[in-house]
């Protein structure tokens, strides 16, 4: 592909583009059953819009939508496939915005901005197109394409015969690559209608080549160190913040060292959320340095979740680790996950919102009506007043979770609060 | 609540008359609905109408519906006093890949394959472990009695058609007049007075 001219590789795909409209069905995202805008890919191969999987996330151990895989870190935005999706389903994609223009609270602060990027990288950068279908390593037409956390993505058998563990891409901080990483069998299939003569042929290429390979791989001891964020590592006795995310990594939670952005303000230059680092990405940041490029080229390199406009200039400060009720509950019930204690509080909670709902409803319908049951309600009044002791707590955990944010200062506060009328 | 997944979630359902499910909006909101489930064939079921209530929360699709059988059932995993359901999916194995359609196919399959290891109500668990053929007489017996046409549910019946049952008219013109009026109810009375 390296080979041929920008100006046919653009006309190829518009053509293709007819024949792959077919697939749109594998681009709906299982969450909010719309074409996905923002592609977020995880380790299994399943995708889904950034914003609904990040909604999708628990407090503790996040399991995939679909296949039930657990993964630990948000994945970064897929310029690749998002530009992909974008341009092979236009008309549809310019539908769902239109309908969520009109009815979406999140539109405006966690779609719109994705959007702007999107079309911003589209109008300013001439190869984004061929870029979305390249390998960021051998810079061909991608073959089972697979992703790292970052978004980057590669063929599966780049990855294999380097044994990589991490994304190369340039400015990239380097998202991992899991080891049993599965095909965006999506984008493949795509990919296979758009370029049909360039994959089969690399295809059986590689088939040959690949009987080589597995002769090869067995000797290799299968590279257990460095790389993969082992789950044991982070185990032992790490400080917890729950709610919080990473936005260098995307490791949710963060475990270990928090930093926060005091500059970067949520809804300041339309920027959705804060703007936190987990200790590892501190440490990159400081050799590194995340350079003084835009906020767009951050975020082009997989880099901040949200897209949050942060530069070296702002200060990032240490967070003290500060226990909350989660981490009390966690600690009595050593053996529960928080989602398993979370739902066990919750109910008594939703019991009573439920019961509050229907009192509503009766209430505005029975208004001219008789007093007898009035007598009735504060009974019941009495009986929510009794349980609301337990439920208020559990009630206001959830009332922010899905949707707790990877760096949400307001989170904290609230946290603060529950644990000061704990007491 | 995403109110546009939903509405198309209920398109869905709609357009698809062969699952065996369906559902339909108690009232004017998208938080409640009541769903139907045919009795699976060769099970004590087939035959039946089961009527499910249907409470959608505000976090869904990241929170499960919360559903329970209105009509009677006799079944292990069912409450044979309350109508709730014990079935995985709507508890801690939900994903929000799962939709409403899919949770209603799951207790339809927990019709025909139940699971008295994880019971809802202990008597009929044990009746299903001890003495089957006694058990499936019994839950036969109560889709006979309970899950037929014409089922009385009372308690799943939006207060806004009842109120205007009360005042004299019939069911369906009130749900028409209903509807028509966009679920306003004085609306829908002066309509249905001026027929
Ligand atoms: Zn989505
Ligand atoms: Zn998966
Ligand atoms: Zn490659
Ligand atoms: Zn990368
Ligand atoms: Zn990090
Ligand atoms: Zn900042």
């Amino acid at each position: 592909m390296s080979e041929t001219a920008d100006g046919n590789v653009i006309d190829a795909v518009k053509t293709a583009t007819d024949n792959a409209k077919e697939n749109i069905k594998e681009f709906e995202c299982p969450i909010c059953l719309e074409l996905i805008l923002g592609a977020a890919i995880l380790p299994c191969g399943h995708l889904s819009c950034i914003y609904c999987c990040h909604c999708s996330m628990n407090l503790e151990n996040s399991h995939c939508f679909l296949c039930k895989k657990q993964y630990h870190a948000l994945p970064g935005l897929s310029t690749q496939l998002s530009l992909l999706i974008l341009s092979t389903f236009r008309e549809q994609f310019d539908e769902r915005l239109e309908r969520e223009r009109e009815s979406s609270e999140e539109y405006e602060k966690f779609l719109l901005p994705f959007v702007k990027f999107l079309k911003e990288e589209l109008k300013t950068n001439a190869s984004a197109l061929t870029e979305s279908v390249t390998c960021t390593k051998c810079k061909r037409i991608l073959v089972n394409p697979i992703a790292a956390t970052c978004g980057h993505l590669y063929c599966l058998n780049c990855v294999r015969r380097g044994n990589m563990k991490k994304c190369v891409f340039e400015n990239c901080y380097g998202g991992d690559i899991d080891k049993e990483a599965g095909v965006v069998k999506a984008m493949q299939h795509l990919l296979e209608k758009m370029y049909p003569l360039e994959i089969k042929e690399r295809m059986e290429k590689e088939e040959n080549e690949e009987i080589e390979e597995v002769v090869m791989m067995e000797n290799v001891p299968s590279g257990e160190e460095g790389g993969q964020r082992g789950e044991e590592d982070d185990e032992k006795e790490e400080e917890v913040h729950f709610g919080v995310g990473c936005d260098l990594c995307g490791s949710y939670p963060i475990k270990g060292e928090r930093y926060q952005c005091h500059d970067c303000k949520e809804d300041e230059n339309g920027c959705p959320l804060g703007f936190d680092l987990c200790g590892k990405c501190k440490e990159f940041d400081e050799k590194v340095g995340l350079n003084e490029t835009s906020a767009n080229a951050y975020a082009a390199a997989g880099r901040f979740r949200f897209l949050q406009n942060h530069t070296r200039e702002h200060r990032l400060v240490k967070v003290p680790f500060r226990e909350s009720f989660l981490h009390r509950l966690k600690a009595a019930n050593p053996q529960m996950s928080i989602e398993q204690i979370l739902r066990i509080i919750t109910i008594a909670g939703e019991e009573r919102e439920q019961g509050e709902e229907v009192q509503e409803e009766e209430e505005e319908e029975e208004e001219e009506e008789e007093e007898e049951e009035e007598e009735e309600e504060e009974e019941e009044e009495r009986e929510h007043e009794q349980e609301e002791g337990t439920s208020e707590e559990s009630e206001e955990v959830m009332g922010h979770f899905p949707s707790s944010s990877s760096s949400d200062v307001v989170n904290d506060e609230q946290q603060q609060q529950q644990e000061e009328q704990q007491r | 609540m995403d109110t546009n997944r939903l509405s198309k979630e209920l398109r869905e359902i709609a357009s698809d008359k062969a699952s065996g499910v369906s559902v339909e909006l108690v009232g004017d909101s998208l938080a409640h609905m009541r769903g139907t489930i045919t009795g699976p064939s060769e099970t004590p079921y087939q035959g039946g109408t089961f009527l499910v209530d249907i409470h959608i929360t505000n976090s869904y699709p990241f929170e499960p519906p919360k559903m329970k059988f209105l009509t009677k059932v006799w079944h292990p995993n069912v409450s044979s006093q309350s109508g709730a359901i014990c079935l995985d999916v709507l508890k801690d194995q939900w994903t929000p890949a799962l939709t409403i359609k899919t949770a209603l196919l799951s207790v339809q399959a927990l019709l025909a394959a139940a699971e008295p290891d994880d019971p809802q109500d202990a008597v009929v668990a044990k009746m299903y472990v001890s003495n089957r053929a006694q058990f499936d007489l019994q839950a036969k017996e109560w889709t006979e009695k309970y899950a037929k046409e014409g089922q009385k549910v009372e308690a799943a019946k939006d207060p806004k058609v009842v109120k205007l049952m009360e005042m004299g008219f019939g069911e369906q013109d009130a749900e028409r007049a209903l509807v028509k009026c966009n679920f306003n109810q004085e609306e829908a009375l002066e309509y249905l007075l001026a027929q």
